[in-house]
Formats: C-alpha cells, sequence, structure tokens
C-alpha cells in the first residue's frame, strides 16, 4: 500500500511542478513516506491529512489507514 | 614571624606540624569565611592568599611545600593541641601561584619589592623550563592496549609546543611520531600525570588549554584506551544454527567493525521478542527458573524465539566474540552480583575508539526489541564516549545500518519523521479533526487482526495507543491495563489486556458503571479481542485468575471495578 502512495505522491510532484507551494509539500511528503513505517510515527490526524493530500476519498480513509498500521507491517 | 603560631602541640601533631600552620581560631575563621577567588575551578581564600606571601611564617610553610621539602600545605586549628578540629588543605603549588597572581593584577593586592622577589623564588622553583629540565634526556614507558612503548620526554613536549596550524594538522593525522595518535595522547596525559606535572608546574597558558582539551578527549578521543583488554570469563552459550544464519547471513562483508557490531544488534532486536511468561510472572517462580539455564539460549530458534535480557546478552556477546573478536563486560544491576540469571544485565565493550553500552530489554514494552520492530529509533545501544564527535560517528554508523537492514533509501538529511511531519504541521492546512468513535472503531479492527508474538503485539498496541489518541483522551476517554491471567496452558501466567473505554470521560462509580470493556490476549489467534462485562472481571480478579504485573504491595484497579488485582498480602 504505501508503494502505492508513493506512485502517487510522484505523479503529483510531477503535476505541481509549476506550483511552488504544493511542490513544497508534496517534496516533503516524499521524504516522509521514505520511511516504511512512517504511518507507526505519526498521529492519526497528520496520516489522514497527508491521505487527503495524496488523493484518498473521504469514505476510504479509514480503510487505507488501517491497511497502513496493520501490524503485518512491521 | 606570627606569634600566633601554635608552638606548643601534643608530640602527635608534631609531623602534622611539618605542613600544617596551626592557628588561633579567630584567625582560621577569618581564612575560612573570606572572599574567594577561582582559579582553574577551585576557590582559594583571598586571606590565606595574602598572607601566604605577605607573613614570613606562612611564606617559610608556602617555600617548603613549593621545593617540595613538604608534599603538602595545610591551615589548621586546634583547640587542645591534641588532634586537629578543623583544616583547610591549600591547593596544588600552580594555582597558588596563580592565585597570587590574579589578586596583583585584578589590584585586590600589592606587593612590595622585596615580596616581588620573593614571589619570583616560587614562581622560578616550579616554572615550566625548570620542568623541561629536570625531564630532559627522560624516557617514559608505556604500556598502552598490549603494546609497549618508549618515548622521549622531548617528543612529548615538542608536540604540545608546536605552532596551532601544525598541532592542528597532527591531531587530525592518524598517527603523530609514528604512534597511533590515541596512543600518543594517552602517552602525553600519562606523563603529566605521573611526573607531577599537573600538580607541580607553572604550566604556559597555550599548553595547559591544549592538555585541558586532551584530557576532555576534544581533540583527540583516547577514552577507549586500555579498556576492555581482558576477556570475561563468563560462558557463553553457542546459538542455534539457524537463528545464527537469520542474524548474520545477509551481513555484508565490506562496512566497518562498528558497523557490523550495530548490525547484529538491530538484527537480533528485530528477530527475537521478549518472553510473555516472564514478564506475566514479573521474572519470579518457578516456570522462570528456565531462563535462568544458559544452555536454555541453544533452543531460541527463530519460531521459538522468546528471551530475557541475560539470555539477548549472552547471545549478543557470543556473536561479538565469534565474529568480530570483542572483548566484552557484562553490566549487572543485581543485589546478587555478578550471577547469570539474576536482576538486569546489559552488555559493555568496546570497538577501536568507540566504546558502547547494549540493553535492548530496559523498560519492556518500550524497549528496542519492539522499537526495531516498527523502525523507531533505538534506544538501548549507546555509544558512550564523552567526545561529541565519536558519538556522532557512532550516530552516523548507526543510521547507515539501520536504513540498510529496513532497505531504506539513503537519506541525505538524517531528519526523522517526527522531525518531517513538525515541518508539514506548519504547512499545511489539511489536518482536521477526528471523532473518537472512528479512532476506537480503528483501534479494535487493527487489534483484533494482529499477528505478532505476544510481547510485540502488546507493544504494538502501546504504539497504537499513542498515535489513534491524544494525551487528554489518553487520560480521560480510553485506558489499557496489562495484567497476567493465570487460567492458562502450557504456561503459569501470560499477559493479557484490558481496555476501558467511554466516550464521555471513564468514571471509577462501581454502581454507575458506562464503561465499556474490551479484554485483550494476543495468544488467542483467532479472536485475540472481544468485549467483556464488568461482573466477568471482578469474578476473574475475586478468583484471583487475573492479577497484576509488578509491585505486588501497590494497590492497582481497573476503572469501575470492584477487586484490586494487587493489594498488600
Amino acid at each position: 500500500m504505501i508503494e502505492k502512495l508513493r506512485e502517487v505522491n510522484d505523479k503529483l510532484i510531477k503535476l505541481n511542478v509549476n506550483d511552488e507551494k504544493n511542490l513544497k509539500k508534496y517534496k516533503l511528503i516524499q521524504k516522509i513516506l521514505k520511511d516504511d513505517k512512517c504511518f507507526f510515527k505519526m498521529k492519526i490526524e497528520y496520516a489522514y491529512s497527508i491521505l487527503r493530500d495524496l488523493g484518498i476519498k473521504k469514505q476510504d480513509l479509514k480503510k487505507v489507514y488501517v491497511e497502513l498500521i496493520n501490524s503485518k507491517n512491521l | 614571624m606570627n606569634q600566633n603560631i601554635i608552638q606548643n602541640i601534643n608530640k602527635y601533631l608534631k609531623i602534622e606540624k611539618r605542613y600544617t600552620i596551626f592557628i588561633p581560631l579567630d584567625e582560621f575563621n577569618n581564612i575560612k569565611n573570606s572572599e574567594k577567588i577561582n582559579i582553574d575551578g577551585q576557590n582559594i581564600s583571598i586571606e590565606l592568599l595574602k598572607k601566604l606571601i605577605k607573613d614570613d611564617a606562612y611564606y617559610e610553610y608556602l617555600k617548603k611545600y613549593i621545593f617540595g621539602e613538604n608534599f603538602s600545605l595545610n591551615i589548621g586549628y586546634t583547640k587542645d593541641g591534641k588532634q586537629v578540629d578543623e583544616e583547610i588543605d591549600c591547593p596544588y603549588k600552580p594555582i597558588i601561584i596563580e592565585g597570587i597572581e590574579k589578586l596583583i593584577s585584578t589590584k585586590k593586592m600589592n606587593l612590595t619589592k622585596e615580596e616581588y622577589k620573593k614571589l619570583e623564588v616560587l614562581k622560578q622553583e616550579i616554572s615550566f623550563e625548570k620542568f623541561k629540565d629536570n625531564q630532559q634526556g627522560l624516557v617514559y614507558n608505556f604500556n598502552i592496549d598490549g603494546i609497549d612503548y618508549s618515548i622521549p620526554f622531548e617528543k612529548m613536549i615538542s608536540f604540545l609546543e608546536l605552532s596551532t596550524p601544525k598541532f592542528k594538522e597532527l591531531c587530525n593525522n592518524e598517527k603523530i611520531e609514528n604512534i597511533p595518535k590515541e596512543h600518543f595522547a594517552y602517552a602525553i596525559d600519562m606523563l603529566f600525570q605521573q611526573s607531577g606535572g599537573y600538580q607541580s608546574n607553572l604550566i604556559p597558558p597555550k599548553i595547559k588549554q591544549r592538555l585541558k582539551d586532551i584530557r576532555a578527549f576534544k581533540i583527540i578521543d583516547y577514552q577507549a584506551v586500555n579498556e576492555f583488554l581482558q576477556k570475561d570469563p563468563t560462558y557463553t552459550a553457542d546459538l542455534n544454527k539457524e537463528l545464527e544464519k537469520e542474524i548474520i547471513s545477509q551481513m555484508p562483508e565490506d562496512i566497518s567493525t562498528l558497523e557490523k557490531a550495530i548490525y547484529i544488534y538491530i538484527k537480533m532486536c528485530k528477530t527475537l521478542t521478549y518472553s510473555q511468561e516472564y514478564y506475566a510472572l514479573n521474572q519470579k517462580g518457578e516456570a522462570t527458573l528456565k531462563y535462568k539455564d544458559p544452555e536454555y539460549i541453544s533452543t531460541i530458534t527463530p519460531e521459538n524465539n522468546e528471551v530475557v535480557c541475560y539470555m539477548f546478552n549472552n547471545m549478543y556477546a557470543n556473536l561479538l566474540k565469534k565474529y568480530l573478536g570483542v572483548n566484552y563486560k557484562n553490566n549487572y544491576k543485581s543485589i546478587f552480583g555478578n550471577t547469570y540469571g539474576t536482576g538486569h544485565v546489559s552488555l559493555e565493550f568496546r570497538i577501536d575508539k568507540f566504546l558502547i553500552t547494549a540493553d535492548s530489554t530496559r523498560s519492556i514494552l518500550n524497549a528496542d526489541l519492539m522499537l526495531a520492530k516498527v523502525n523507531h529509533p533505538l534506544k538501548g545501544i549507546e555509544c558512550i564516549n564523552k567526545s561529541k564527535q565519536t558519538q556522532q560517528e557512532f550516530k552516523e554508523s548507526f543510521s547507515k545500518m539501520y536504513d540498510l537492514i529496513n532497505k531504506n533509501e539513503k537519506s541525505e538529511e538524517i531528519e526523522s519523521t517526527e522531525e518531517l511531519i513538525n515541518y508539514y504541521k506548519l504547512i499545511s492546512d489539511n489536518v482536521e479533526e477526528i471523532p473518537l468513535t472512528e479512532k476506537v472503531s480503528i483501534l479494535t479492527e487493527t487489534v483484533n487482526s494482529i499477528e505478532l508474538p505476544v510481547m510485540d503485539a502488546f507493544g504494538y498496541t502501546l504504539i497504537l495507543n499513542k498515535i489513534l489518541f491524544a494525551e487528554k483522551e489518553r487520560e480521560e476517554n480510553i485506558n489499557f491495563k496489562i495484567i497476567s491471567n493465570k487460567e492458562v496452558e502450557n504456561f503459569e501466567a501470560v499477559p493479557v489486556g484490558i481496555y476501558i473505554i467511554n466516550e464521555n470521560g471513564i468514571t471509577n462509580e462501581l454502581n454507575k458503571n458506562e464503561n465499556i470493556y474490551f479484554y485483550f490476549d494476543p495468544n488467542n489467534r483467532n479472536n485475540p479481542l472481544v468485549s467483556i462485562s464488568p461482573e466477568v472481571l471482578e469474578e476473574k480478579i475475586k478468583e484471583n485468575t487475573f492479577g497484576q504485573i509488578g509491585k505486588r504491595n501497590i494497590d492497582s484497579t481497573i476503572p469501575g471495578i470492584e477487586g484490586s488485582l494487587g493489594g498488600k498480602k
């Protein structure tokens, strides 16, 4: 799942190459996502915010998040 | 001559009298209570310094001390001449002289021409030039890290007297005078200690500062020199071959010895877990005896991977010795001394200039055995050198190994997720509050799908508690207790968890109990998390099936549930 998020983020970086504000944000998210276990190290509120930034729909946030923090990802 | 110096003293004090100036009480108190001056971290009475140079009787004692006729100089008071009732030790010779000179330069004291001459006599005796003359031609012998050296005094002094650029250049080399620089720095420190140079001579400021920096390991870190030269005689049990392969087989060859030691530690933390039974029994009882047998270590495999502190220690020591040739020391924290299987133990060892401690099970649930599995920063392996540069080098080696094992891309900057999230907070306008009900739903869903060894499962739930709930929510709305359950097969007791949840605030009241309770048993792989009624909880506590883990004489209750888990027996 996190690999998919990285791919989405990479696409968003390319799409926002002329939007300084968003580009800065997505480059920061790119750094955060480098760590496979990053979602175990941040509060849920920021996790959801990052998922929203990556285009995850509101109704899917919980499902995606639960998969990201599943114990099998340890 | 100061008439106040007591002459009639008991014979037992005759020896003391040689190097102690005995004075009346009012004079003694005057010196003791006078304003102080600080020289190199030592406070000296201004009144005393003045007397030492201005009062002939005091000066005579000082002169004998400076010229080496007496080995110390004290100021004393005796009530009846039979014993020393109170005493002030004078500081080292150079401190006294520097103190007097500071009083002159800050105009707190003026000297007559005669007094200047007297001061000059003393200064000459302990000058650095005189020190060098006395040492000329001498060769100092040292045994450093098992190597014998004979180093002429001149070589060590000329290094200290180098110009600043040349001095810095040599300090950055691997060797000085063909000797490893750590050994050379150690030799210089020993020279000044053995010759009495620190205590007995006026050292020029530039050299004094260099010596100070050397001794603080700021310029060259030789702190590890002559440490861990002996092998610890503790028996280390052989590891199961499969486990050893799991830990070692993918370790690269082309990394440094330090990096290998760190690699092995991290791999062990990722492969092993803490013993649930040992934890549930609070490390006591017959069931824990097998862990105290060193031979039990050889039964540990990647599947049967539950260990306790001294087992981990023993296994790590085994691998360090076998693969890296490293000597170590077991650091026991036990009232029974250094006995395997008692108290808590960590490992200390040295690799080159690095002095390292390793403790993977300190605080158990929040220890490296858990943290390594979630890529959290590890706390149990540390470089204890005082040199900041050495510590930084250790951290860099550690990050490199952690990234290697976690297959992370190498970060250009070493930034933690926490630091990155802090930046994210500043630029994001997308952060929203999440309802407690949704968080609880996520918690129950994730906890119910846990597939981890028991103690790792508890570590994981503690992490979930932290990332899902704000501090206030953890105080008021959701509580988690780990207790022991004795109604089990195969073990004497195992740890289980109780969640207490109340959206409106957890209540302690027994009659109006609106709390919701969940029972968490990671040993039950099919259904680890189930709801449990207050009545069943109370029953289990009453019949002593559920008990407290930890201090037995502290009362502990589950909010809203009658009956305590602990309590005094």
